[in-house]
């Protein structure tokens, strides 16, 4: 099947801030988080996916049209939350709906109406009136029902308190069992990752530094607890040492090396999805 | 015509939301206009610099203050202005072309009701006009309603934004306040009379001349002002 989403060595200038060249494949039925540093750029490349700006040089392709070519066929198939809703302050979350709900022809009214209830969103408010935490809730709910083949959620949960959140989780992991569609979230709560990923792409300071598996990559990182403290010459592997701690992303070229040279190992364990995306973002490591 | 008709419902569904604040800040400046045109002696012997200002101001700018403070051109983020209602249409599934066509029916919403208004009220209240003859009077409608598209329709065409910070922000405005000035005074100096009252003149003395030069800039009116408007949405960045 075609991917959903094709990015190709796609650059982006912005006064000193560097963004790419990235490549991406979103694959239909995967969600991808998008992670990074704060002003690594997420945000940015979300935005170009959307034709909100122009990238330098590169191909977004969004179910296989150029998204800055004429065709704008594919606009009606991806739903976009950006982390702030612009535009949208006049109006009460009745009349957004009123608004937006006719532009998407799988509009789900029974999905908003049970997200509405769900947070218990005052639709008879204007958004501008809302506490931080019940826009959010209410620019989920304007967006989840949509039905778009894509979903690009921008920060979703930054500020939604903890049921909220798990509510969230529930009826994103439910919308994706319905069909062929896929996720592309950008967010910095490592729940969100833990729970939804299928991908991590990360980025860091614009760089890109991969897109990969999560379960691949939870298997890839190594913690060995070493009998002896560690020689000076560098280990395969190796991306963090203390003294007789090493922390290797080729546990396979690290366990070779180290029976080689005679190093007992006393323990080892695997790390946890945060360490890994600390060690992913750092860039001494 | 599809294009056309979802334009349409944009702008009606958004006029519609703001029709409490368009009927409040629509009733304030028919009493403007009332106190202006009734009681100031704008057009008594020719018009001045200043009561040139004062009509050109009223019929041009005070469709864009009556609408509501969304559809307005400001601070999105850094250095990007734009209006906020343009960035949320941007973000849903419309085409380009209705986005833009749509802006431009959500301006006229607010500029032709009121501009037509003002100029019945001119009609009503300043003997000056009434003189005319209603033939004249009609051309001059014409006239300003042709301005208020090839001229006035670069407010809307703004909607899109730009890249401004405070060097041009102060040069355009000096620009656009001298260019204004050095035009009014030309007219003053050179054919010594005001402005709006050479559009007076020209509607009695040369109507079909007058007719066939506004609906010549009509026409540029609306094949300039869109494709700037998209041309705009294409090039700049909502970052």
């Amino acid at each position: 099947m075609q991917p959903f989403v094709e990015i190709t060595q796609v650059k982006k200038k912005i006064d000193n801030f560097h963004l790419g060249p990235i490549d991406l494949t979103i694959e239909p039925g995967t969600i991808t988080s998008l992670v990074g540093n704060n002003g690594s750029g997420k945000s940015t490349l979300m935005k170009l996916m959307m034709n909100l700006a122009n990238s330098d040089s590169g191909i977004i392709k969004l179910f296989n049209q150029n998204v800055s070519g004429d065709e704008e066929h594919w606009k009606s198939f991806v739903a976009y939350q950006s982390q702030k809703m612009i535009g949208w302050d006049a109006f009460t979350g009745e009349k957004l709906k009123d608004f937006i709900a006719p532009l998407y022809e799988q509009w789900d009214e029974q999905l908003f109406q049970r997200l509405v209830e769900l947070f218990a969103i005052p639709l008879d408010q204007r958004f501008s009136k809302l506490s931080q935490g019940s826009q959010q809730k209410l620019t989920l709910a304007l967006t989840i029902p949509r039905n778009t083949a894509l979903l690009l959620l921008d920060e979703p949960t930054a500020y939604l308190d903890i049921p909220a959140k798990n509510h969230l989780m529930d009826i994103l992991v439910e919308w994706m069992d319905q069909g062929e569609r896929s996720i592309v979230i950008a967010s910095h709560q490592i729940e969100d990752i833990k729970k939804l990923s299928d991908y991590l792409f990360v980025l860091r300071n614009g760089e890109m530094v991969g897109n990969f598996e999560k379960e691949a990559l939870t298997e890839r990182y190594k913690r060995y607890w070493l009998r002896n403290e560690l020689t000076e010459s560098s280990i395969p592997g190796e991306v963090f040492r203390d003294r007789v701690q090493v922390v290797s992303n080729h546990p396979e070229a690290t366990e070779h090396y180290l029976r080689e040279n005679g190093l007992q190992w006393a323990n080892q364990s695997s790390l946890d999805l945060e360490e890994i995306i600390t060690f992913l973002l750092s860039p001494t490591r | 015509m599809k294009e056309w008709k979802q334009a349409f419902w944009l702008a009606g569904t958004e006029w519609r939301n703001f029709s409490k604040h368009a009927v409040f800040t629509y009733t304030l400046c028919l009493l403007y206009i009332v106190i202006v045109f009734g009681f100031l002696p704008i057009f008594e012997g020719g018009t001045t610099i200043v009561g040139d200002i004062l009509f050109i101001v009223i019929f041009l700018l005070f469709p864009a203050w009556i609408k509501p403070k969304e559809s307005h051109v400001q601070k999105i983020s850094g250095e990007i202005w734009a209006s906020p209602s343009f960035i949320m249409l941007q973000q849903l599934p419309i085409r380009k072309n209705v986005i833009v066509k749509s802006r431009f029916i959500f301006h006229s919403f607010y500029s032709f009701p009121f501009q037509l208004t003002l100029l019945l009220c001119l009609y009503i209240l300043t003997p000056e006009v009434r003189n005319m003859g209603f033939s004249a009077y009609l051309t001059f409608v014409i006239i300003w309603l042709a301005i208020s598209i090839y001229i006035g329709f670069s407010l809307p065409a703004s909607d899109a934004g730009d890249i401004i910070n405070w060097k041009t922000l102060l040069g355009s405005s000096l620009f656009l306040v001298l260019l204004g000035t050095a035009t009014l005074t030309l007219f003053h100096a050179v054919l010594d009379v005001g402005f709006v009252e050479w559009t007076m003149l020209i509607a009695q003395e040369y109507p079909l001349l007058s007719v066939l030069v506004s609906i010549f800039l009509t026409g540029f009116g609306f094949f300039y002002w869109p494709r700037s408007l998209k041309k705009t949405m294409e090039k700049l960045d909502y970052l």
